[in-house]
């Protein structure tokens, strides 16, 4: 291979996250993209291929096109996703595969919404109360919260784990978003407070499920000259796995071991490292218990330990592997789809040295892993900091 | 709230749900099982998704049961919802193997478990729908 020569992240763009009233989801995804293309030190017009996750609150058949119009760019491919967690991330894998290809030189892959402010906290839990089997599982009214809530029950009894462990990946998230001027929720918080707080679903308490968030994040799939003769610094995609076992829980089989393993291990076995060589992990974290799992299935510590893995202090901001460094879906933000990509940008700022406060010393390498569904489909990434 | 804010939901049946709505009618669940391997399935009539042999039957199973997972919702995800919470959602698993969603109903919601063995009882929901819903036993 030549190493001068190679495909990765070229550039990020993020807009503000949390309530953003007067937003739109289109002008959203416009910041997004722009703020990603200028950090590439590209025009928008020099864009040829856009990749969007469409919209809840301004859905588009033909949503990348509508983005595009509204941007006023016509890029000469455009391509409207139905992703969720963690094939967000595999669509970079793929915007890679066609830069490799020599089909493009350009792609942006870009997800943002406007939940909070569109949907409300109501009307986006409403928009979710349909989900599940439509014959099997829709009719007993199944929500999101709650079909985790079957997973996590499952976990807690098998292993014997202790809530208040569990919580602490929502506090060990805080940690790192009072870091992070960025995050949505800032003002530090305890494994107490994260018990006290509702329970929406046994044994799920209000503060271990993502909030709703408006905001949205892009990123630029480049080559590395190009990047280098503009004097940017290009991400290497190192490795990459995906896993989809299943699509809905009556199929789930054995939910307290995930596809995270099978992931992970085709990313680690591509990028010829194992999780011991990860200096910092972006692990999904849309409710609290579903952190401690992944943690376990990519090798990070010993099945069922994940969460006394967090309460040891291991993924807070100075600890042996710091994880969600942003804050995660916890406290940074959940505008939806945008959320697995906000990991990708964060381990991007971090492997560029750009982190200020947060930035964690000598981070060369870095996972961002994501799931999707109830646990169903998983990807992992694992990226290096620039080679040249 | 409007009248459609109250309407709870109710499945439809479809081409591949046809023969499990109608054994509901006679207070039976019906599954597609595999001649092949021996599994049973409750969502494709057309192959055995452990073996994927074309080779299937309709077999009525056992609505005896236990609960592998369960949970107890106490905020409701949608208005329609909201006179019935707290309730319980619960992964069952038939003695045939089969996993089902479920609620578990007549009962008091704390003191519903895992392991604990249930059985299928039958509510009516619509003209149409006969909807499996599972009791301690």
């Amino acid at each position: 291979m030549d190493r001068s020569q190679y495909s990765g992240v070229v550039g990020v763009g993020e807009t503000q996250v949390g309530k953003l009233p007067g937003r739109t989801s289109l002008s959203l995804y416009a910041e997004a993209i722009e703020r990603a293309a200028e950090d590439a030190s590209l025009r928008v017009t020099d864009i040829d291929c856009l990749i969007t996750g469409n919209s809840r609150v301004q859905p588009y058949l033909y949503h990348s096109e509508a983005v595009a119009e509204y941007m006023g760019i016509q890029p000469s491919r455009c391509l409207t996703t139905g992703t969720g967690g963690s094939t967000t991330i595999s669509l970079v894998r793929h915007a890679q595969a066609l830069v490799d290809a020599r089909q493009c030189s350009n792609v942006i892959v870009a997800v943002a919404d406007n939940l909070a402010t569109g949907l409300g906290t109501d009307g986006t839990v409403e928009s979710m109360a349909g989900i599940g089997h439509p014959q099997y599982e829709a009719p007993y009214g199944v929500f999101i919260p709650g079909l985790y809530a079957l997973v996590a029950q499952r976990y807690l009894f098998e292993f014997g784990i202790s809530p208040l462990d569990l919580a602490e990946v929502a506090v060990s998230d805080r940690m790192h978003a009072t870091l992070n001027p960025a995050a949505q929720y800032r003002t530090p918080i305890s494994a107490e407070d994260v018990i006290a707080s509702k329970l929406i679903s046994d044994p799920l308490h209000l503060y271990e499920c993502a909030p709703i968030s408006d905001g949205g994040c892009a990123v630029v799939v480049g080559h590395s000259d190009r990047a280098r003769s503009v004097g940017k610094q290009t991400v290497a995609l190192e490795g990459f796995g995906e896993s989809h076992r299943y699509e809905h829980l009556i199929h789930s089989g054995d939910v307290v071991n995930t596809g995270a393993a099978e992931s992970g291990l085709q990313a680690y076995t591509e990028a010829g490292i194992g999780p011991s060589e990860i200096d910092v992990a972006y692990v999904y974290d849309a409710f609290a218990f579903i952190q401690c799992m992944q943690l376990e299935d990519l090798g990070f510590c010993k099945k069922g330990e994940g969460a006394a893995f967090v309460a040891s202090g291991a993924t807070r901001p100075g600890g042996s592997l710091p994880v969600n460094t942003h804050g995660g879906v916890l406290s940074h933000s959940h505008a939806g789809k945008p959320s697995a990509l906000f990991q990708l940008v964060e381990a991007v700022r971090q492997l560029r040295d750009e982190c200020g406060e947060r930035q964690i010393a000598g981070v060369t390498t870095a996972l961002v892993h994501a799931e999707g569904g109830i646990l169903a489909s998983h990807s992992t990434m694992i990226l290096r900091a620039a080679r040249d | 709230m409007t009248d459609k804010e109250r309407e709870r939901y109710v499945p439809v049946p479809d081409g591949d749900s046809l023969e499990f709505w109608k054994g509901t009618e006679h207070g039976m669940l019906v599954v597609h099982a595999c001649r092949g391997c021996g599994h049973r399935q409750l969502d494709s009539p057309r192959r055995c998704q452990a073996c994927q042999s074309g080779d299937l039957y309709l077999e009525t199973v056992s609505g005896d049961g236990v609960i592998y997972s369960f949970t107890i919702v106490r905020r409701a995800p949608a208005k329609s919802l909201e006179d019935r919470v707290p309730y319980v959602l619960a992964l069952i698993t038939l003695s045939s193997g089969v996993r089902m969603v479920s609620n578990v109903v007549n009962c008091d919601p704390d003191s519903v478990a895992i392991g604990m063995p249930v059985k299928v009882v039958f509510e009516r929901i619509s003209e149409e729908i006969n909807l499996p819903v599972f009791v301690p036993a």
